[in-house]
């Protein structure tokens, strides 16, 4: 190979990353060489104090950089929950700003065959958070897979005689997009969760 | 309608270009012409997979590396390129994809093979595989409900394989939700099933009647593993008693032993079961009805289905290719057969094709 070892090492490694393929991964490594070294050595230093410093937080299990995060801090208060499966699906929520409420993010959904069981998905301490704190509403944030739906049935069985309201996300057309272009699946699904005036 | 069809090094055939008309279309030519491998590429342009094989890669010419075939359908252009590193790039007009799934379900294809026959001789699971594929096509939300199941089945019998090995896998909430999960997608499963063969069972009645000649009759039901006469009332109710019954049996067995999973599409002749009484002729018979029933069916959802016949002709008597031929002219779709000899076929075609000389070189 006409790369040195050093370089190829930088490839396989940002080949890891998802969604990125050898050339991808190719391309960053030569633009990393590319710039001053000083910028790579932010980058490094970036990455390695993100790995240091950020934590699950020790309610909600996003990310955190002390024992709790922003959003637990700020709202520890709120009444309602927001249960999902990792800590991305919490931006569009905040950045829509439709909720105001807490989050609990399970890190997956339920599944035997990849050994995935109540207790890797912290829902236990789920259950204890809403018998415990003021919870009066648990928002199921899960996806449409077999497993997100064994997830929900599982929460929704074990929340059931609690004096707690638990609601879905409904299903359907994205806003802003011509019926016309929107795929079969979606369209019967929001079909079925049509809503009367 | 397929107006036109190129490939290149697709199985045996090298660099080809048709054009075709509405109607008969008949490809001939001595064995291993590659007229197969042309129904075969059509119907996976149409279907989304092929009816040989499961792998794609296959497809591929065993000389080279990537195989490319396109038609024109309708007023837009399908097109796939195979490579050997089991990369797909799947194109409909603009929009792309890397499975070839992608063009499944807006253009149903139905297909009569000689394999056919196990159909009707083979496992219980092949006429189950029948049912669904023909739900796939009537709506994607019977193609989700099917993969749910399949899923939800998957997962439950892990569970129950690890209850058997001493773990109790996420506690016993686990395997109560997984059960529900499973009546309920078992109950729609059902239903689905339920309905597909009653409305199957006269079509299937009519084209076996026509083929034989009126000389015997048959007619289908679906047998559910669990009930003798389903109560279609109570299904949900009836089903969760014989799952309870059944518990400790799958907690000891480690597998779910009920269900949609286990059923069958039982084809009936005087009291007895078809499979167990007919003969080879009359077994053949039955699974051409059972193909022209999924024909009309699939037709009367959606966009005409387009018909493929690979090679069925020459195990046919006389009066049953008369027959045939009758009932897919009738039909007022467009068909591609494929023929050793353009005799074997009982009527002239609107097109014919000879495939002799086209593998090596090209037409």
């Amino acid at each position: 190979m006409i790369e040195p070892p050093s370089l190829e090492r930088l490839i396989i490694e940002f080949s890891g990353f998802p969604g990125i393929g050898k050339k991808t991964a190719r391309r960053l490594a030569y633009h990393v060489l590319s710039k001053s070294k000083e910028k790579a050595v932010a980058f490094s230093e970036a990455l390695l104090d993100a790995v240091e410093k950020v934590r699950p937080c020790s309610k909600c299990f996003s990310y955190a950089e002390q024992s709790l995060c922003d959003i637990c801090k700020k709202r520890s208060g709120a009444s309602s929950l927001c249960v999902v499966e990792k800590t991305s699906d919490i931006l569009p929520f905040e950045s829509s700003g439709v909720f105001q409420g807490l989050y609990f993010v399970l890190g997956g959904v339920l599944s035997p065959l990849d050994g995935v069981g109540p207790e890797h998905l912290h829902i236990p301490y789920l259950i204890e958070r809403v018998q415990k704190e003021n919870i009066q509403e648990v928002i199921l944030a899960l996806g449409s897979s077999p497993e997100a739906e064994s997830t929900v049935l599982l929460i929704d069985r074990l929340l059931k005689d609690m004096p707690v309201k638990r609601s879905r996300l409904a299903r359907g057309i994205p806003m802003g997009s011509d019926l016309e272009f929107v795929d079969e699946m979606t369209m019967l699904r929001a079909f079925e969760g049509r809503v009367l005036f | 309608m397929i107006s036109s069809l190129h490939v290149s090094q697709i199985r045996n055939l090298h660099t080809l270009d048709f054009n075709f008309k509405e109607g008969i279309t008949v490809f001939s030519g001595k064995n291993g012409s590659g007229k197969t491998s042309v129904l075969e590429i059509l119907y996976l342009l149409c279907q989304g997979y092929s009816f040989k094989t499961k792998s794609l890669k296959d497809l591929i010419h065993w000389k080279s590396e990537e195989a490319i075939a396109r038609i024109r359908l309708n007023d837009s252009t399908r097109a796939i390129r195979l490579q050997s590193n089991s990369n797909i790039l799947a194109k409909k007009g603009d929009t792309e994809s890397s499975s070839a799934s992608f063009f499944f379900g807006e253009t149903p294809a139905v297909i009569m093979q000689p394999a056919d026959i196990s159909l009707v001789q083979g496992a219980p699971e092949e006429r189950r595989r029948y049912l669904d594929e023909i739900l796939c096509l009537l709506s994607p939300l019977n193609t989700e409900l099917l993969r749910h199941y399949r899923r939800v089945l998957q997962q439950r019998n892990q569970w129950l394989r690890q209850y058997r090995n001493g773990q109790v896998f996420g506690g016993e909430d686990v395997y109560a939700v997984l059960t529900e999960q499973f009546i309920d997608l078992a109950i729609r499963v059902w239903r689905l099933r339920i309905d597909l063969s009653n409305q199957l069972d006269p079509s299937i009645q009519k084209y076996y009647h026509i083929l034989a000649e009126g000389r015997d009759k048959i007619h289908c039901t679906y047998r559910q593993s669990i009930f003798k006469d389903p109560d279609a009332q109570n299904l949900e109710q009836s089903f969760r008693e014989k799952l309870e019954g059944v518990e400790e049996i799958e907690r000891k067995q480690g597998v779910t032993i009920l269900g949609p999973h286990k059923d069958d599409l039982v084809l009936w002749t005087s009291g007895h079961e078809f499979r167990s009484v007919a003969s080879q002729g009359q077994s053949r018979s039955a699974a051409i009805a059972m193909r022209f029933a999924a024909l009309d069916i699939t037709k009367k959802e959606k966009a005409p289905s387009i018909l493929f016949l690979d090679d069925i002709f020459a195990e046919l008597d006389e009066h049953r290719r008369r027959a045939v031929a009758n009932l897919i002219k009738e039909k007022h779709t467009q068909v591609f057969i494929a023929t050793p000899r353009l005799e074997d076929l009982s009527f002239d075609p609107d097109s014919h094709i000879s495939m002799d000389s086209s593998t090596s070189t090209g037409k």
